[in-house]
C-alpha cells in the first residue's frame, strides 16, 4: 500500500508538556483519514508539525515518502494543502484575491483556475466582498479553497466542522467528499465530532495522550462495532465448537469472551453448551457506536 | 523569494495601515511646514515619520500571524528566514516610500530648504541621514513584530523609540559637556610712564572644571550608545542642517578647523562624529544587520501557532 504521509516516533514538548509522545501513523493515499481524540490529545500539533509550521523534539515523518531532514521536503509540502484551526485568509481582501495572493505565492503563471475553485467551494459570487464579512462557514470554504490552490494531493484539515451550523456541516462534508472521490486528493482531517467522521472516513488513527492509540480501517471497525451478542462462558473452547457446529459467524475477544454475530436463541445456545459441559455466565446485546469504540478505547 | 517579497510589498501597501501612515506623515510634515515663517528645513518632523513607519510594518507583519496566513506560506516550502527577511524588506520599503513622500513636498513647499542649489551636498547628505534613520527604524520594527507574533509589537515599538530617541539626546548632551567653563575674568592694565596710556593689558581667566564632563571608559560607553541607536542620525541630520553652507564642501581641515571652533567650548566632544558622516550611516547600517541577523537566529526557533 502506498503512504502518502508517515510519521515516526514523533515527539513535540513545550518546556515541561508533552504534546506528542511517540506518535506513529500512515496514511494511505487516496483515503479520508480521520484523527480522533480528545481536546488536548495532539491532533493539531501534529498537523501543525506536518506542514513545518514547529520542529519535532524528535522522531521523524515523511511526505511523499520524502524525509523532513531532506531539502527536497519544500517540494513535497508544495503538493500539500493545509487549514489547522481557523481558515488562513486575509481578511481584509474578497474570496478572488486571497486566491490571487496564493497563487502568486505558489508562482502559478496565470489565475486560471481561480474561478472553478472558487464555483467548487460555492464562492463564485462572492464578488467585492471582503473576507472579514464572510460567515464561518464562508471562511472555512475560502480556507479550503486557498489550500487548494496548486492542486495539492494532500489536504490537512482540522476540525474543519467546528463552530458551523448543520446546513455548514453538510457543505464541508459533501465537499470533502468530492474532492476525495472526484480528484483523489488524501484527505487527513481531525475532529472530536464522531458522527460526521464516520460519515467521511475511510481510515481512523485515534489519538490519545500524544500517541496514536490505534489505527484501523473504517471496514475493519464498522466489522468491530456492528451489532452482535457478547457471551461470557466458563470455556471458550467449548464454545468455539458449538458455534462452528451452529455455522455462526463469531470472534474470541478473551478467555472468557466471544462477540457473535448472529441471532442465536439462547435457550438453544444454553442446551448446547450444557452438551459440551460448558456454563453460560452471561450473555448481552452489544451495539457499538464510534463513540463508544472510541470511549472503549481511550477510557472514558 | 523574489514572489514571496513581491506578495509580502502587495500585501503592506494595500493596507490601510499603510494608507494612514502616509496621511499621518504628510499631516506631520505640513503642520511643520505652515507653522514656520522662515522656510528652514527642520530634522525633527522626520524623526515622528521614522515612529509612524511603525504602523504599517507591525501591522502589516502582524497581520500574516493574526489572520494566519503565514501558515499558508510556511506550508507552501517558505522558510522562517525568507519570511522574516521578505517582511524586512517590505519594511524598507514603505518607510522608503513614506520618506519620500514627505521629503519632496518639504523641499518644494520651503523653496528647496532641505535641497537648496547653493549647497546640494549638504542637503543629499541629510537626505541619506534620514533615509538611514528611518529605514533603520523600520527594520527593527519589523523584525521585533516577528519575533513577538503580534500586531501590538507597534506599542512596544513606541515605546521603544520614544527610550531610543531621549537616549541618543540624552547622550549628546552628555557628550557635549565642555570640561572646563570660564569663571572671571579679570585685566590687568599696563600703563607708560605719564600713568594715561595703556601700553599693555594681561587676561587673566579663571578656568572651573565642569564636574559634568564624561571622560574614558564612560565616555567611550556613551559614545557606542548614541550610535547604537537609529535616532542619532537624526542628531547629527539636525545639527548638519545648522552647520554653515561652505562647511561641509570645504576641504578635510577646514572642516575639522570649523568644527573645533564650534565645539571649542565643548573641546572634550569626539567631533568626528560630525565630520565622517559616512561612519554615522555604517554603524546604523550595521546595526541593523546584525539586529536581524539576531532575530533569524531566535524567529527560526520559534514555534507559529
Amino acid at each position: 500500500m502506498e503512504y502518502v504521509l508517515r510519521t515516526n516516533d514523533i515527539h513535540k514538548r513545550y518546556r515541561r508538556y508533552v504534546a506528542l509522545d511517540g506518535l506513529t501513523m500512515n496514511v494511505p493515499k487516496g483515503s479520508v483519514y480521520g484523527l480522533v481524540g480528545r481536546n488536548g490529545a495532539g491532533k493539531t500539533t501534529l498537523m501543525r508539525v506536518v506542514c513545518g509550521l514547529q520542529e519535532p523534539t524528535s522522531g521523524s515523518y515523511s511526505i511523499y515518502g520524502i524525509d523532513r531532514s531532506e531539502r527536497r521536503i519544500v517540494q513535497s509540502r508544495r503538493r500539500m494543502g493545509a487549514v489547522i484551526e481557523k481558515p488562513a485568509i486575509y481578511l481584509n481582501m474578497t474570496a478572488r484575491e486571497n486566491m490571487k495572493v496564493q497563487y502568486s505565492l505558489l508562482g502559478l503563471p496565470s489565475d486560471e483556475g481561480i474561478d472553478e475553485l472558487l464555483t467548487l467551494v460555492g464562492l463564485a459570487d462572492t464578488g467585492k466582498k471582503k473576507a472579514r464579512r464572510f460567515s464561518l462557514g464562508m471562511k472555512q470554504r475560502l480556507g479550503i479553497a486557498v489550500a487548494l490552490a496548486g492542486s495539492p494531493d494532500l489536504l490537512l484539515l482540522d476540525e474543519p466542522i467546528n463552530g458551523l451550523d448543520p446546513q455548514g456541516i453538510v457543505e464541508i462534508r459533501e465537499l470533502i467528499l468530492k474532492l476525495n472521490r472526484e480528484r483523489n486528493i488524501t484527505v487527513l482531517i481531525s475532529s472530536h465530532i464522531l458522527s460526521e467522521l464516520a460519515l467521511l472516513a475511510t481510515h481512523y488513527g485515534f489519538v490519545d495522550k500524544g500517541r496514536i492509540v490505534r489505527e484501523i480501517s473504517a471496514e475493519e471497525l464498522e466489522r468491530q462495532t456492528r451489532k452482535c451478542m457478547k457471551a461470557e462462558v466458563s470455556d471458550t473452547r467449548a464454545l468455539a465448537r458449538v458455534l462452528d457446529r451452529l455455522g455462526a459467524e463469531y470472534e474470541m475477544i478473551s478467555d472468557t469472551e466471544a462477540k457473535i454475530y448472529q441471532k442465536i436463541p439462547i435457550t438453544q445456545l444454553t442446551k448446547e453448551l450444557m452438551n459440551e459441559g460448558c456454563e453460560l455466565i452471561s450473555v448481552s446485546e452489544a451495539d457499538e457506536s464510534l463513540e463508544s469504540y472510541f470511549i472503549d478505547l481511550v477510557g472514558g | 523569494m523574489l514572489r514571496l517579497i513581491k506578495n509580502t510589498l502587495r500585501v503592506h501597501l494595500h493596507s490601510k495601515a499603510f494608507l494612514f501612515s502616509c496621511t499621518g506623515a504628510l499631516g506631520i510634515c505640513g503642520m511643520y511646514i505652515f507653522n514656520d515663517e522662515h522656510n528652514t528645513f527642520r530634522a525633527v518632523p522626520f524623526l515622528f515619520i521614522a515612529v509612524l513607519t511603525a504602523v504599517p510594518v507591525c501591522f502589516g507583519a502582524g497581520t500574516e500571524f493574526s489572520d494566519g496566513t503565514l501558515r499558508n506560506k510556511l506550508t507552501a516550502g517558505v522558510t522562517k528566514t525568507q519570511f522574516l527577511m521578505a517582511q524586512v524588506i517590505a519594511a524598507i520599503a514603505d518607510a522608503v516610500i513614506m520618506l519620500l513622500i514627505t521629503l519632496i513636498p518639504y523641499d518644494l513647499i520651503t523653496q528647496n530648504a532641505l535641497l537648496p542649489s547653493q549647497n546640494t551636498a549638504k542637503g543629499l547628505w541629510i537626505v541619506l541621514l534620514l533615509l538611514t534613520m528611518t529605514v533603520a527604524a523600520a527594520v527593527i520594527f519589523a523584525v521585533l513584530t516577528c519575533l513577538t507574533q503580534t500586531k501590538m509589537a507597534v506599542l512596544l515599538c513606541g515605546i521603544m523609540s520614544v527610550g531610543l530617541v531621549a537616549g541618543s539626546m540624552w547622550a549628546e548632551g552628555k557628550m557635549l559637556q565642555p570640561e572646563e567653563y570660564q569663571g572671571n575674568r579679570s585685566e590687568l592694565f599696563v600703563y607708560d610712564e605719564s600713568g594715561e596710556n595703556i601700553i599693555d593689558s594681561i587676561v587673566t581667566v579663571e578656568t572651573i572644571p565642569n564636574n559634568s564632563c564624561v571622560k574614558g571608559k564612560a565616555r567611550a560607553a556613551l559614545y557606542v550608545g548614541f550610535r547604537l541607536s537609529p535616532f542619532s542620525c537624526l542628531n547629527i541630520a539636525d545639527q548638519l542642517s545648522h552647520a554653515c553652507v561652505d562647511t561641509v564642501n570645504a576641504p578635510d581641515a577646514a572642516r575639522a578647523k570649523y568644527y573645533e571652533n564650534r565645539f571649542e567650548e565643548h573641546c572634550d566632544f569626539n567631533c568626528s562624529a560630525y565630520i565622517d558622516l559616512w561612519k554615522a550611516i555604517a554603524w546604523t547600517l550595521g546595526e541593523c544587520a546584525v539586529f536581524t541577523a539576531i532575530g533569524v537566529m531566535i524567529f527560526r526557533k520559534r514555534n507559529i501557532i
